[in-house]
């Protein structure tokens, strides 16, 4: 990474992603960008010596721990905390070192959804409205916003259950 | 029930707890990780949401020039500082500066022949006496740890009482003579293992490295206290708002303004100033425009005169003036030769993929080179032979 070009090239591939990687654990736009921002620095200074995927990996960790120690600052509460960091810890580890392939094929999943479940699910999880106001909204049972959300789980279930 | 049945409401269980998830209760935290399915389903309902929130029209993406520019702001990089600056001269009880330039060639660096298995040496052995040697104007040199007091105060200066408070190093310091001729021109030079401590007439305090060259007044005249240096030192500088101290290398300038800094000025190509408190300035050799750095940045020399300048850790400048070698994520060569320098040993690579590793690296310099080897060797990552003088990396 000693490379300026390289770096500034990682930076701008992988900005985006690693922003919104942060956002959904910590749902802060400013405290995102820093976090993202920091990780940056930390591999411009110390990572001369490795190549970019590795550095790509690492960024992720980076993110991940910064997002937790951000969270663990701000008191969210504690068991949301702990659940990040068990849900966190096992992709951060095997997908985002590799080239987001499952990333890919999530995307690839969810486009496959009837637009009805997608715009519940952006209701549900961008919005993040609750189930109980989606429904109230839509006019259907919170009981229906559900089965739109099993049906994008059991998609994208039915994605990886294709190979693996 | 069936497993599928299982399956299906473990994900329900899910799907109802992501509702509320940042009020997740310990129970429902427990139940999702002794739940393996409960668990995957929260994890695949997170990437969903972490993917949807990226693509969701009208969700603000984030700005990335904008960000990388802000990067670069912020950490100085590749941003190519030439300002004019206000010059105002800081007046501070003490001021440290350290000065650093390593005499070493780089030039003995990477001779990458692929295929040739010879080792590549990055230090040199001198076989030089080692000797710390003041000469004067007139060219008359003193060895000074052999000289007598009189022959000292005839040349100028006198020995001073080593400060050895709290076991701190007893440095054979030297101070100016008040007697001595003001037009009068010092060079003090150390040679490999050995350093020193002096007084300058002003006041300021020099430590000297290990095979470095002083060049000062008897006495400081003019508008600027001025000295030039060769290799590595620290510098408690006297405050004079009215007269700036200024160190010059071949390299470097820095003009301190009320400051604790690090100047390391290695070869042209590797030079650097490195601020650990206050304000200093730094300009290229024949330089005029001066920049000024923050505490907690290193400004590195560019061909072109420039600096770039960005955030380093102080830890190991602050530490080497204290007697000890401490590297932090520093190549394995770097290392090697700063030891090679401080013990006089030449040192070899057979394994030249080591050059590169990166370590992480503590030792007191009194503890001596064989100490140094065993801890290098405990890492386990390379194995370091000594024989004699040459030292080499396997």
């Amino acid at each position: 990474m000693n490379n300026k070009h390289a770096f500034e090239s990682l930076f701008k591939t992988s900005y985006t992603s690693l922003y919104f990687y942060a956002f959904h654990f910590i749902n802060d736009i400013e405290a995102s960008k820093d976090i993202v921002s920091d990780a940056f620095r930390y591999v411009w200074e110390h990572c001369g010596e490795m190549d970019p995927e590795a550095v790509k990996g690492y960024l992720y960790v980076s993110v991940r721990n910064k997002c937790l120690n951000y969270l663990r600052h701000q008191h969210v509460h504690a068991q949301y905390i702990e659940f990040c960091r068990q849900v966190s810890e096992d992709s951060v580890e095997t997908e985002y070192r590799e080239t987001g392939e499952r990333t890919m094929r999530l995307r690839k999943a969810l486009d496959t959804l009837s637009p009805r479940t997608r715009q519940i699910l952006e209701e549900c999880y961008v919005h993040k409205k609750k189930y109980r106001e989606v429904a109230h909204e839509q006019a259907i049972s919170i009981s229906a916003v559900r089965k739109h959300i099993m049906k994008a789980l059991r998609t994208i279930r039915a994605e990886f259950a294709k190979n693996n | 029930m069936n497993r599928e049945d299982d399956n299906h409401k473990s994900a329900e269980q899910a799907i109802r707890q992501m509702d509320h998830l940042t009020e997740i209760t310990a129970g429902e935290l427990r139940a999702t990780l002794s739940d393996p399915e409960r668990f995957r389903a929260c994890c695949d309902l997170m990437e969903i949401s972490r993917i949807m929130q990226e693509d969701a029209a009208g969700n603000p993406l984030p700005e990335v020039e904008k960000a990388w520019d802000d990067f670069r702001t912020r950490n100085n990089l590749s941003r190519k500082r030439r300002h004019t600056l206000p010059r105002k001269i800081l007046g501070r009880i003490a001021v440290v500066a350290a000065v650093v330039a390593a005499l070493i060639a780089l030039t003995l660096r990477r001779f990458d022949r692929p295929g040739t298995s010879d080792p590549v040496t990055v230090f040199l052995a001198d076989d030089k006496a080692q000797q710390i040697i003041l000469q004067t104007s007139s060219g008359h040199q003193v060895a000074i740890e052999e000289a007598g007091d009189t022959t000292l105060t005839r040349i100028g200066v006198i020995r001073q009482k080593g400060d050895d408070r709290e076991g701190a190093p007893d440095y054979r310091a030297l101070a100016a003579h008040p007697a001595a001729e003001a037009t009068e021109m010092y060079t003090l030079s150390t040679p490999r293992g050995k350093d020193f401590k002096m007084l300058l007439s002003d006041g300021t305090e020099v430590w000297l490295n290990a095979e470095s060259r002083l060049e000062y007044p008897a006495t400081f005249s003019g508008k600027q206290r001025e000295v030039r240096l060769t290799g590595e030192a620290c510098f408690t500088v006297a405050p004079d708002a009215g007269r700036p101290f200024l160190i010059r290398t071949d390299h470097l300038q820095t003009r301190v303004l009320g400051t604790e800094f690090n100047v390391c000025s290695y070869t042209a190509t590797n030079s650097h100033v490195t601020l650990i408190d206050g304000s200093v300035e730094v300009a290229s050799g024949q330089g005029t425009d001066f920049i000024r750095i923050a505490p907690g940045e290193d400004a590195a020399l560019c061909d072109d005169g420039s600096f770039l300048v960005r955030e380093v850790d102080l830890s190991s400048y602050i530490y080497r003036k204290e007697g000890y070698f401490y590297y932090d994520n520093v190549t394995l060569e770097e290392i090697m030769q700063h030891l090679g320098r401080w013990y006089n040993v030449t040192v070899k690579f057979q394994h030249r993929d080591a050059m590169k590793y990166r370590m992480h690296f503590l030792s007191n310099r009194e503890a001596g080179l064989d100490f140094a080897i065993l801890l290098l060797n405990r890492m386990e990552k390379v194995s370091i032979l000594r024989q004699g003088d040459t030292l080499t990396v396997r």
